[in-house]
């Protein structure tokens, strides 16, 4: 007899209050779904990696903690000579189908299950922001595509900025590991409670929208 | 009711009524008052009494520097001590009670202190109760604390909330009066990004106190418009309610701003109080002067105000200090006072100037309104029981007149208000033109301006003022005009400092907060107490909640005079964060109680809360403790749970261990570089247990290594050191051998693990898990590990054990782990599982002698954990060399031993150290302690796991466990660590 | 205190950990009197009043180790790199 799994992927924020203050100051959507791949250049081989990663996805690895896309996958600079690989949908697979790839020329972690992942707009996002994140998220300091590795409260946080979202503005990407999700999820609902807070349902891995990818 | 109010609106609105109580009693204000302002129009003269003799205390300043003028605010659990009147922005139903005072205000039976005063001078703390020793915890300090002191915390939890937050900007403004404004404006038009924070609740600064007139208009209004073209600029904000109260590294600020404060109570969902972070490329200090009062006898009674405030009242407040207000004055500001107080229609009896010359124009000024002058003289006492009824004055041949003023406005000249300047280490210079400390070695990234620069008129504070705003915007990138600055009117501003009156009558104070006199300075100073800093420890000058603001520089001076020497070479003290008191909520911000430290909850954190586990915080992770039945006490859950696991099967998320991916073409190079064991000979397919060492040889964790392939291998940490392994192994890779081709991935949140054990642990994953994997014991022994694909995603098999039976753990993705944790439930239903918590597990490895946190606990070597034969004589390590230092080898250090109790039914207690039978405790016989125990199931008592100095080689011998903590010592035979299964047949079934 | 890490850019203190010396080396295993050597590397520190090389841990960002210059008089930091280029 063989017993499956019953459910399928659970989100880290089930059961959490939706909603808090008046207004729509911040808009919050969970983001499922996604294949994270975590791609460390082997010594010398960064070119040959990223040689691969041109061809396969006609992206070039950047240099800095940014995010650049082509077609269905982003990467994103985390450390040097490190990369997230981003896919929407495509789950454990996406880390699988790379390894044959970047096979010599890079060491490959399928992270797809290892973040909580908040979509943040909303007129006061940053104001919300600025109570969370020890950095300059101000435009000029962290423009569209930005990527920040950094703290909240005392839970380590990557944040990224997506092109602003019409009508709310300014939109981010708050990546947390699961297992602090309610930790983040209690402090951006304090945060921005007083401008009014909002979770939208979570949007499974059909969600529409310019997200990471 | 309120007498001395005046006519007109200042910066108030009159129009609103707002009602207020002090000790009981009800007044009312107006929107744009504070509480002390509001006291004064009612009449209020004594708000306080003093901290050390009870003397009767009014209002001395308006604004943060207030000595005397602190009282108890709001009630309940809101109540807040020592709050100053003078910055307590007045709302509808504020209540405010007077402190430090028994049984009230007007009576105070403390006021006998008084008449001790003679003995509680400097130092008598240290002089007068020195003996006997008993004395002090009993009753001298009991009795100091009653009489002395201030006011009364609220013992209840803080109702509010608080938050912190962080901003940076091109520019930083610290004070919004001229100057301040100015450089805001100057970088704002430029475009540049400006904060502009000030502690008051109007922009202004003095030109909304002073009558003042800019390019034609009043001061305060222009100081309104700027404010609200400031607020207009896209990346400029105007912080009212908000002190810069300390500069730290890194061009870093931190400011408290007051949210909600000046309300009842915080609006939903807003904090009372919110902490800023500022990073500011650029700071301007434009935090402006204090007014130094002049010490004289009498100095602290009620009436006595700062001239400076008094014009604050009579201006911005519309309220008169007195009926009949005098003037002393060391300067031409003071001047301002007497005119502006004539204007207002208030009774000026006398004007005294300690100079026997003053500016032209004064005289002429105070000739045009009559007023009475009188020079180059001085007043020696003000008098009055219940506040200042008559003052004297001495004029320069020594003759003294009495003249009936119920107010006398003091001004003994400004001092810049530098502290901030001095948070990061500078000294202020002394400035000999206006007789005061400026602020002096600031970073290049801080400038000061206007009066906290020494630059006391107002034009040269607004053209100050706009030249550091337009320079930090042009260092920040942005183009900035130089706009003609705004016209306004000459002033004088000369002064001759007049530190104290040396032939006072009464007692007169330096410090008004700690009733800090002339004589206490003597004393000091006769006993060799002179440097600023010493002379502050002895005779507590400065050292209130005001920090000395209206104290210090008069405090220096005298003490320069009493030792000879000129004010200039005694120098200052440093002044050090917080600029005024910050409370602790604040600091704490919103992490206390359950959001103290954020809480790691597990994979199957969900299912467990619907299985009625009971949680315990471990670390940084909440973890299941165990899944009692109802009626179950937690001892029978245990032995339920054990037995369970031992005769059955159970299963346990053990996900909290540290998961580090390692891989690369040297990852096994590196693996025996920082393990003690040999790693790069474990064939792929298989696990093992390592230990790594710190490099002084100390053990740092343990762990399983397993091998995926050649070049890819997965540790586990213990669940405490995840973070601190990863460091240590990403300095071993980046730092100490940047050479090796290897890369760390920190994988523990993607990977969901639950350890599935005991003898039916195989048939259960049988029925969970079908064909997807091959897990006989030969395809999967004991120390083999597997990935396999399972209903589509990844999962890892690895036959490790920490319970000592047959067991696996199973490893699959996160987001399906509370899914998979359900699967194993219901594969393992006909098998009577049992989900087993952190007790079931810890008792278990115990009973296995498996060491944990308590044993690698920073101490202990490998040989100290029965560890020795896994330190490697192949290959270099990190620890290696200093491990085997002679004193971490020596064979009489503690190690490793198991203990049970000789009467089976005795409680053993972590902690207890050993002791030979009949050794009296002490030092000297300690013999080791307890580090683990636990209730074991399998052998019905209790067991214990600890450090024995000779160790193994004294298995069979009889020690006592001494636990003074617990005043209960145990007999126990030493035993071996491993209690269950000593041969491990059973992990390999 | 404020670190220009140099992948993250300028971040707070508080974003790191700190080790120490950065001059401190790991004895070769051959070299004559290792106990010796290794004592002085594990133990004895460099405490000047001036600048001085430290190591810091940018654990919540990017987890590089920086060799960072700082004046332990102002805590003024002079120049920052990683330490991988530093050790070549």
């Amino acid at each position: 007899m063989t017993c499956k799994p019953t459910g399928i992927e659970t989100s880290a924020f089930d059961g959490l209050p939706g909603e808090i203050g008046r207004g729509r100051g911040v808009i919050a959507t969970e983001r499922g779904g996604l294949a994270v791949v975590r791609i460390a250049a082997r010594k010398g081989r960064r070119s040959a990696m990223a040689r691969v990663l041109r061809e396969n996805f006609g992206i070039e690895p950047p240099e800095a903690p940014r995010r650049v896309s082509g077609g269905d996958v982003a990467l994103a600079g985390i450390a040097p000579e490190t990369w997230l690989a981003v896919r929407e949908g495509g789950g454990n697979g996406f880390a699988q189908s790379l390894r044959p790839l970047l096979k010599d020329c890079a060491s490959i972690a399928d992270l797809s299950d290892a973040y909580a992942i908040l979509r943040l707009t909303g007129p006061d996002v940053r104001a919300t922001l600025a109570k969370l994140v020890p950095i300059d998220i101000h435009t000029l300091a962290f423009g569209v595509n930005a990527l920040a590795q950094t703290v909240c409260g005392y839970m380590r946080v990557i944040l990224w900025r997506l092109e602003d979202c019409a009508p709310w503005g300014p939109t981010f990407e708050i990546w947390i590991g699961r297992s602090l999700a309610v930790g983040l999820y209690e402090a951006l609902y304090h945060g921005a409670a007083e401008f009014g807070f909002m979770r939208q349902p979570g949007p499974g891995p059909a969600h529409e929208g310019r997200g990471m990818t | 009711m309120n007498l001395n109010r005046l006519e007109g609106e200042g910066a108030l609105r009159r129009d609103r009524s707002l009602a207020f109580t002090f000790d009981g009693r009800r007044y009312s204000g107006h929107p744009g008052d504070t509480l002390a302002s509001a006291l004064l129009a009612a009449g209020i003269r004594t708000v306080a009494r003093s901290f050390k003799y009870h003397r009767r205390r009014g209002i001395l300043t308006a604004g943060s520097e207030e000595p005397n003028a602190l009282v108890e605010l709001r009630s309940g659990a809101r109540r807040e001590p020592n709050t100053r009147a003078t910055v307590i922005e007045l709302f509808d139903g504020l209540e405010a009670r007077s402190q430090n005072r028994w049984p009230a205000l007007g009576l105070d039976l403390g006021a006998v202190n008084s008449l001790l005063s003679p003995m509680l001078v400097a130092g008598f703390y240290y002089k007068t109760f020195m003996w006997p020793a008993a004395f002090w915890e009993k009753v001298y300090e009991p009795l100091i604390r009653r009489a002395a002191g201030l006011g009364r915390a609220s013992l209840e939890p803080d109702p509010d909330r608080y938050e912190k937050a962080h901003a940076f900007c091109d520019l930083l403004v610290v004070g919004a009066g001229p100057a301040g404004l100015a450089a805001a404006l100057a970088a704002g038009r430029a475009g540049a990004r400006v904060i502009l924070c000030d502690e008051d609740f109007l922009a202004g600064g003095r030109l909304n106190a002073d009558r003042r007139e800019i390019d034609g208009e009043s001061g305060a209004r222009w100081a309104r418009q700027v404010a609200d073209e400031l607020a207009s600029l896209p990346e400029t904000r105007v912080m009212l309610r908000t002190t810069v109260f300390g500069a730290y590294d890194g061009n870093t600020f931190g400011a408290l701003e007051r949210v909600s404060d000046h309300l009842r109570e915080p609006e939903p969902h807003q904090p009372r109080q919110r902490l800023w972070k500022i990073v500011a490329r650029r700071t301007v200090l434009a935090a402006g002067a204090l007014e130094r009062p002049i010490v004289f006898g009498g100095n602290d009674r009620p009436g006595v105000m700062l001239a400076g405030a008094v014009r604050t009242y009579v201006n911005r407040f519309r309220v008169r200090p007195g009926r009949r207000t005098a003037v002393f004055t060391a300067c031409d500001d003071g001047w301002k006072t007497a005119f502006d107080l004539f204007d207002a229609g208030i009774e000026v009896p006398v004007v005294v100037d300690s100079r026997p010359r003053i500016a032209a124009e004064l005289a002429i000024e105070g000739n045009r309104r009559g007023l009475r002058v009188v020079l180059g003289a001085h007043v020696c006492d003000a008098d009055g029981a219940a506040g200042v009824r008559r003052i004297e004055v001495r004029d320069e041949r020594g003759r003294s007149t009495r003249v009936a003023a119920d107010a006398l406005a003091v001004s003994g000249g400004w001092n810049p208000n530098t502290a901030l300047s001095t948070h990061l280490g500078a000294r202020p210079r002394w400035c000999e033109a206006i007789h005061a400390f400026v602020p002096a070695g600031l970073p290049g990234s801080m400038i000061a301006v206007g009066a906290a620069a020494g630059e006391f008129s107002l034009s040269g504070a607004l053209r100050g003022g706009a030249a550091a705003g337009r320079d930090a915007a042009r260092a920040a990138g942005f183009d900035a005009p130089v706009e003609t600055p705004p016209r306004v009117d000459d002033e004088a501003v000369g002064g001759t400092p007049l530190w104290f009156v040396a032939d006072s009558r009464g007692k007169a104070f330096v410090d008004l907060q700690h009733d800090v006199t002339p004589q206490d300075l003597a004393i000091a100073a006769r006993e060799g107490f002179q440097s600023a800093e010493l002379l502050k420890r002895y005779t507590t000058l400065g050292m209130g909640t005001d920090q000395g603001k209206t104290s210090a520089m008069n405090g220096h001076a005298l003490a320069a005079v009493l030792t000879g020497r000129a004010a200039a070479d005694l120098g200052t003290i440093a002044a050090r964060p917080p600029y005024t008191p910050v409370a602790i909520g604040a600091l704490a911000g919103p992490h206390r109680g359950p959001h103290f430290r954020p809480c790691r909850l597990t994979p199957s954190h969900r299912w467990a809360v619907s299985r009625d586990a009971v949680f315990v915080d471990a670390g940084e992770w909440r973890r299941a403790r165990a899944f009692p039945i109802a009626g179950e006490d937690w001892k029978r859950t245990l032995v339920r749970e054990v037995l369970g696991v031992r005769n059955g099967v159970g299963v346990c998320d053990v996900s909290t261990l540290g998961k580090i991916d390692v891989q690369g073409a040297d990852a096994g190079e590196f693996l025996d570089r920082v393990y003690a064991n040999l790693i790069s000979s474990l064939s792929v397919g298989k696990a093992r247990y390592g230990i790594m060492l710190r490099e002084d040889g100390i053990v740092f964790d343990d762990g399983t290594v397993a091998r995926f392939a050649a070049d890819h291998f997965l540790l586990s940490t213990t669940t405490a050191q995840a973070a601190k392994v990863l460091q240590h192994l990403e300095h071993a890779r980046q730092v100490l051998w940047p050479e090796l081709d290897v890369e760390l991935a920190p994988v523990t949140e993607q990977w969901a693990q639950f350890a599935i054990a005991g003898p039916r642990s195989r048939a259960l994953l049988e029925a969970l898990l079908g064909g997807a994997a091959d897990i006989c014991n030969t395809a999967l022994p004991y120390l083999a590990c597997a990935e396999f694909s399972w209903q589509g995603r990844p999962a890892r098999l690895f036959r490790i054990s920490f319970s000592g039976e047959l067991a696996y753990e199973l490893a699959v993705p996160a987001r399906v782990a509370d899914a998979v944790i359900r699967a194993i439930m219901t594969a393992g239903e006909p098998l009577a599982v049992v989900p087993y918590g952190l007790e079931a597990l810890g008792a278990m490895r115990i009973e296995k002698g498996h060491v944990a946190g308590a044993e690698l606990n920073g101490t202990t070597t490998a040989r100290d954990l029965g560890l020795a034969r896994m330190m490697s004589a192949q290959k270099d390590y990190i620890g290696r060399v200093l491990a085997a230092r002679p004193g971490l080898t020596a064979p009489d250090r503690p190690a490793l031993i198991g203990v049970k109790p000789l009467r089976r039914e005795a409680t053993l207690r972590a902690g207890a150290h050993f002791l030979r039978p009949g050794a009296p405790p002490s030092l000297a016989n300690d013999e080791g302690f307890v580090s683990s125990v636990t209730f074991s199931p399998m052998l019905g008592h209790w067991i214990g796991l600890g450090f024995l100095r000779g160790g193994p080689a004294r298995i069979g011998e009889r020690v006592e466990a001494h636990d003074p903590l617990s005043g209960r010592d145990v007999a126990v035979e030493v035993t071996s660590p491993v209690f269950y299964d000593p041969d491990g047949a059973r992990l390999r079934s | 205190m404020r670190i220009e890490c140099p992948f993250c850019g300028e971040r707070d203190a508080a974003e790191f950990t700190y080790l120490g010396d950065a001059a401190c080396r790991r004895p070769p295993p051959d070299a004559p009197d290792l106990a010796g050597r290794y004592y002085e590397a594990v133990y004895l520190r460099e405490n000047p009043a001036g600048a001085h090389r430290e190591l810091w841990y940018h654990g919540s960002g990017c987890r590089s180790w920086l060799q960072v210059t700082r004046d332990t008089r102002t805590h003024e930091i002079l120049a920052v790199r990683f330490a991988t280029e530093a050790a070549e």
